[in-house]
Order: C-alpha cells, then structure tokens, then sequence
C-alpha cells in the first residue's frame, strides 16, 4: 500500500502548501483571468492553479521511485530503461505543454501553436513504444497494423488532452473528471508500482485544487481555476495511461482495459463530438470557443454551476460502472461501446428536454 | 554515441532558450513582473529577472530526450541505468532540483522570508546526501582521507546549500553568472568525458548550451538595444544545485577514473563565488551585521569601485576563474599536496583581494581630491 496512501498523501500536502502561495502571487502580480462571455463567472480569480501540478508530480515522482528503489522493492513491469524511457518522455512531454499552457495562461496562445505542441508531445508516445496495437474487439477489429495504430494513438492523445481543456468550464469539473478517471486507472493498475505512484500522486494534487476551485471564496481571493496549464497536463496525464494500459492490454492488463479506459474520458469525448458537429454544421470554425459545451448546456435548464458538476460527475461515474459490469459480462467492446453512446444519448436529450421547459417559463 | 551527446543537448538548448527568452520578456513586461534590483541599475531600465524561470523546463526537456535517443540507439553500451544506485541518485536529484525551482520562481515574484528558504533548501539539500551521494574521501585535503557517514553527510549538505546560495550573489553585472556558470560547466563536462559518465556529461553540456543565449544577450544589450534580462534567483538556485551535484558526483569519482585529488578540480571552477561568500560573510559578522542582508561588498562591486567598467569587471573575474581552473588542473594531474594547493588558491586570492582593495583606496581617494 506504499505505492497508494504514501504519495497521496504527500502529494496532498505539498499542494496545500503551494496553492494559497500561488494564489497569493496571482493576487499581488494581477495575473487574473479577465472576464469574457465564455466564462460562467465574472469576477477575477486567477487561473494559474494548473501551474502546482507538474512540479509536484515531479517532485512525487521522482521521490517515490527513488525510495521504491532504494529499497529494493519489486519491480514488476519492466526492466528499469523501458520503464525510464516512458517516465522521462512523459515528463518530457508534460513539459513542453506546461509551458505552452503558462504563455497561454498569462497572454494567451492562438490554437495553431497549441496544437503543434500537442501533437509534438502525443507523438512521444509511439516513439517510446507506447501505442494502440490491439482495439481488442471494438467495432470487431482486434490486431491493428502499426500504420493506423500510431497515427490513432496520437489522435486520441490530441482528442483526450484537448476534451479536459474544453470540459474546465464550470467550477471543479474537469478536475472532477480527472479524479475519478485517476480513481479507475490506478485501482486498475494494480501491481504495477510506478503507475500507481503517478495516479495518486495527481490525485493527491488534485484533492486540494478541487477544495479550493469549488469552495474558494471569491471575496476572499481563495478560489483558483486551474487554467490551461492544469488542463493540459492533466489530459496529457490521462491519456498516458489510456495508452499504456492498451498497448499492455492482454500482456500486462485484462483485454477490456482500453474500453474501461476511454469510459472513464467518456463524457468530455463524447461532448467534444457533438459540439464540433453542431458548429460544423452551423458553418463555423470547429476550433473557435462558443458557450455550447455540456456544462453550459446544463446551466441553462436553470440548475447552479454545483448541481451541474455533481451531475456530470455522477454522468460520468454511470458511465464507468455501467462498463465495467458489461465488461464482466463479457459481452464484447462494440456493444459496451454502443450502450455508453446510448447512456449519454438519453442523458443529452433529456437535458435539451430541460432546456426548453426552462425557456418555456421563462417567457412564461 | 559521443557527439549525439555532445551536440543534440547543446544544440537543442540554444535553440530552445533563444526560442523562449523574448516569450518571458513579453510576459513579464506585459504582465508587469518587472521587479527592480535593490543592489545596481540606478536609474536604468528595469531589467526582468525571470530569465531563470526557463532554465528547469528546458533542462528537463533536452537532457529527457537525449538520454532516451541514446538509450533507443545505444540500449546496450548506454548509461548504466540498470545500475539501480544512480538511478536512486538521478531521481532524488530531480526532486530536490524541483524543489528549488519552486522556491526559486516563488523568491523572483513573491519574496520568501529568508529562514523558509534555508529550510527548503535544506530540505532540497539532504536529498542528495540521501540517496548516497555524499563526500566520503577528501583524499588528503587538510591531511583528511575517509570521512565517516555522520560528518560526510552534514558536510554535503553544507557545500551544496553553500553553492547553490554563492550563484545568485553574482547575477548584479551583465552576463557575470552566466559566464561563470558556463566555465565551471564545460570543465565538469570534460571531467565528466574524461571519467567516462555520459548522463553527467549531458547535464553539463546540456546547461553550457543554454547559458549561452542568456550570455549572448547579456552581451549585446548595449549594442544592439535589445531587452536585458537577468536569470534571477531561479536560476542562480538551478545553476547551483544542479552544479554541485555535478561536482559531488565528479568528486566521488577521484581515486578510481579520474586522478586522486580531482575533488580541488571540481571545486576549483567555483572558487571566485566559494570564497567571496566567505569574506562578505566574515566581514558582516565582523561589522555586527546580519550575515543575509545584501550589501555592495562583493568581488565584483569592489571591482566597480575601484574604477572599472562592468565589461572589464566581467572579463577579469571570468580570467581569474580560469586561471584557478587551470592552476588546480596542474596541481591535481601533476599529484601535489591538494593542501598546499589549497594554500596556493588562498594565497593568489589574498593576492587579489590586495590589489583590489588597493585600486578601490586609490579610486575613493581620486573621488575625493576632485
């Protein structure tokens, strides 16, 4: 249980530690997020809460693998450089969006050079080693050629990092997410050490971010938001380890561990899919932000930002639960895959369902 | 194998840091996070001292791709990573390395009040001797060989909060801390090849190549009228511990792939910042001082003092420097008394110390005649 308690826990304190400093800096540099339409709040908070999580997962990390070790504990996975390989190109990678996410944090980025630099750093997967070679039975393919895997292994890398970044919308949301993603990944992890190190050190990160995004008095200058910095890294993070477990699925991990994994990215993935749809189909740039995301949606059947989160999250937690049973039941990915898309189906409808009666008595 | 590790990591942080410095200069003179120095610059543009907030990312960056291009190439004859003592060591680096950073980004915006910063860099400091890298043999300095664990490790502890503290002092005149950075790096690289220790020899030339921008510019502020940017306490802090690390690492090493001794080698690249902490410390204690509190008493205010210009300042500073490197190299290859060598460095720096102080007399007394 070192590999569970021990670096959440101190995760946990290094980020209680860090987060009001970094609070304190934003409010004494002015590093505020200035309101626009697009955002559901209107007074300044900062929006560099994202900028804690990679140096204290290095810091978690690093110390963690060290002392495991050190002490010679087990070490199941791999020999020790494949295993150094994906750790430092994580790192690597997690890098090159953090800084990204700062510059676009403090004065903003145009989505072109994001988006060079995510593909630059979802490409670091494949080159070591770490790509989707087996769908395993999801629309009855199994065994995929190196060809498509790897150019789909980058998408899915771009498309999980880019859902975190549009689903942080409301507060608390996207690290909601990510917490119970990380919840399912690193129980489902078990035995192999150094990934579950890395999860619940981002879950011990991300307890006290969470606290202070969603209960931070606003007056009182203690919430934070964690801005694209956190966004990216966290989705980065993410898709790591829906990589990892399925390209390992089969060897190291049960066969249905890419299907458990991209449930638990469900609810941002699918969102992703029907805005793009929705403004392509509109004749509007796919890439230009609007106020048509799930949680906005949601806000306007009448209900507040919480209500919104709790019921995303508890969306998100059906998802999970919902496939993880059909996954004992074994009755193969495709239709796992079709009753997650029917889930989110009847919750969207009914949603717009909401919607409409809010408006009705509103002009009522 | 050699010149992927000499060239890529060089390469690469040249084009990276040039990439990125003008970025920190839109942002903090955007966002306002221009702080004036307290020691020089009157009356001057005030200059960003963020420079060093990119030092750790693209440190991370260049050497993490070219340890991993390496050991995709070279899996078999690269890095003793199966080594399992020097990866304990790199991680506990790493974290410690961050720590810094993190303190160091929060002391260039913020300010943190000085007894927290010697807590976290004590912190940040045992995290090296932990992981086994402490100086067990002085090999005959001051007729000391085996140093037990208990007076080993303290001392480790001692000489890298010493180093990591004795970097920022020189960040006040143009391209001084860079410099001398960069000296004391290619020379721990070239020990680094010389023992056979490619990760410590990319670490060095990795930090070389992306100081050199920063010197660049430093440089050609005047010329050109480019935006003068300093590194800063982050970088002061990441150039100190990363370098003693370095050193520690090369020290242990003395006696079985480098010469006995090469412990004055390594600590002879520092020697300007090592003993000029020690007399500004001696003289504000002797003056009832606090010990902390900045001042205009360093080698190189001295310098400006006695009448020269900050260029010329840097040029002899960077001299003295490397006439110590070389001094300490003959003495250590050619196997004298590292005590006497150590008594010939004390000597040539009282020796300077003399003529400077001889120059600042004379210059005060030009100052006051007319």
């Amino acid at each position: 249980m070192f590999s569970v308690y021990i670096p959440f826990l101190f995760a946990a304190l290094l980020g209680r530690l860090f987060i009001p400093r970094v609070l304190i800096l934003s409010h004494r540099k002015r590093l505020f997020d200035m309101p626009d339409e697009r955002k559901t709040h209107d007074s300044p908070v900062p929006r560099l809460g994202g900028i804690t999580f990679l140096p204290i997962l290095l810091i978690c990390v690093c110390l963690m693998t060290g002392v495991w070790v050190d002490k010679g504990m087990p070490f199941q996975i791999l020999e020790l450089d494949t295993l150094v390989i994906r750790l430092v190109l994580l790192f690597v990678g997690m890098m090159i969006l953090y800084l990204v996410g700062v510059v676009d944090d403090l004065i903003g980025v145009s989505y072109q050079p994001k988006f060079l630099a995510q593909i630059i750093s979802a490409i670091f997967f494949p080159l070591s080693g770490l790509w989707i070679h087996d769908l395993s039975g999801l629309f009855w393919i199994h065994e995929i050629p190196a060809w498509v895997g790897i150019p789909l292994t980058v998408f899915v890398v771009v498309y999980v990092t880019n859902a975190i970044n549009l689903i942080d919308g409301v507060d608390g949301l996207a690290a909601a997410i990510c917490f119970v993603a990380f919840t399912t990944l690193g129980l489902a992890a078990k035995g192999h050490y150094i990934l579950m190190i890395v999860a619940f050190g981002m879950l011990g990160i991300l307890l006290p971010f969470w606290s202070y995004n969603v209960f931070g008095n606003i007056e009182k200058g203690h919430k934070i938001f964690m801005g694209d910095t956190g966004s990216l890294t966290l989705g980065y993070l993410v898709s790591f380890f829906l990589i990892y477990m399925a390209s390992g699925s089969g060897v190291d991990f049960p066969r249905e561990m890419l299907i458990i994994g991209l449930s638990t990215m469900a609810v941002p993935m699918f969102d992703i899919v029907r805005v793009v749809m929705a403004r392509i189909r509109n004749h509007r740039n796919p890439f230009l932000p609007d106020k048509n995301h799930i949680h906005h949606k949601l806000l306007r059947t009448g209900i507040g930002p919480r209500w919104a989160m709790l019921i995303l999250i508890l969306l998100s937690l059906s998802i999970i639960l919902v496939t993880e049973w059909c996954v004992d039941l074994e009755i193969g990915n495709t239709w796992i895959f079709l009753i997650d898309v029917g889930i989110w189906l009847v919750f969207d409808y009914t949603v717009n369902y909401f919607i409409q009666q809010n408006h009705r008595l509103r002009y009522e | 194998m050699l010149y992927i590790s000499l060239f890529v990591p060089f390469l690469l942080n040249i084009i990276l840091t040039t990439y990125i410095i003008p970025r920190i200069l839109v942002v903090s003179v955007r966002k306002d996070l221009v702080i004036p120095s307290e020691t020089m610059s009157k009356g001057r543009l005030r200059v960003p001292r963020l420079g060093g907030v990119s030092l750790f990312p693209i440190l991370v960056i260049s050497v993490g791709s070219t340890i991993v291009l390496l050991l995709s190439l070279f899996a078999e004859s690269f890095l003793r990573l199966e080594d399992k003592i020097s990866f304990v060591q790199y991680m506990f680096g790493m974290a410690g390395l961050t720590t810094m950073y993190l303190l160091g980004v929060m002391d260039d915006l913020l300010g943190v009040s000085i007894t927290s910063k010697l807590i976290i860099q004590t912190l940040a400091a045992s995290l090296i001797p932990m992981s086994g890298l402490w100086l067990d043999d002085l090999h005959g300095l001051l007729g000391i060989f085996e140093l037990p664990v208990w007076i080993g490790m303290p001392l480790t502890v001692l000489m890298v909060l010493y180093i990591t503290n004795a970097i920022p002092m020189l960040d006040d005149v143009d391209g001084l801390a860079s410099g001398l950075a960069m000296i004391a790096y290619s020379v721990l690289g070239w020990l680094a090849y010389l023992a056979g220790e490619p990760l410590v020899m990319i670490v060095c030339v990795a930090m070389t190549g992306m100081l050199i921008p920063f010197f660049y510019r430093n440089m050609m502020v005047r010329r050109i009228g480019w935006r003068n940017i300093y590194l800063g306490d982050t970088g002061g802090l990441t150039i100190g511990y990363v370098l003693s690390f370095v050193v520690i690492v090369l020290s242990r090493m003395g006696g079985t792939k480098l010469p006995d001794g090469v412990i004055m080698t390594c600590f002879g690249t520092l020697i300007i910042p090592m003993f000029d902490v020690f007399r500004v410390a001696i003289t504000r204690m002797i003056n009832h001082r606090n010990v902390f509190q900045r001042d205009n008493n360093h080698i190189h205010h001295r310098l400006i003092q006695g009448g020269m210009r900050p260029m010329a300042v840097l040029v002899t500073i960077l001299l003295i420097t490397a006439f110590f490197v070389v001094f300490n190299m003959i003495g250590v290859w050619s196997d004298w008394n590292l005590s006497l060598l150590l008594v010939g460095d004390v000597i040539v720096w009282i020796v300077i110390q003399v003529v400077i102080s001889y120059f600042k007399n004379k210059n005060r007394d030009l100052i006051n005649n007319g």
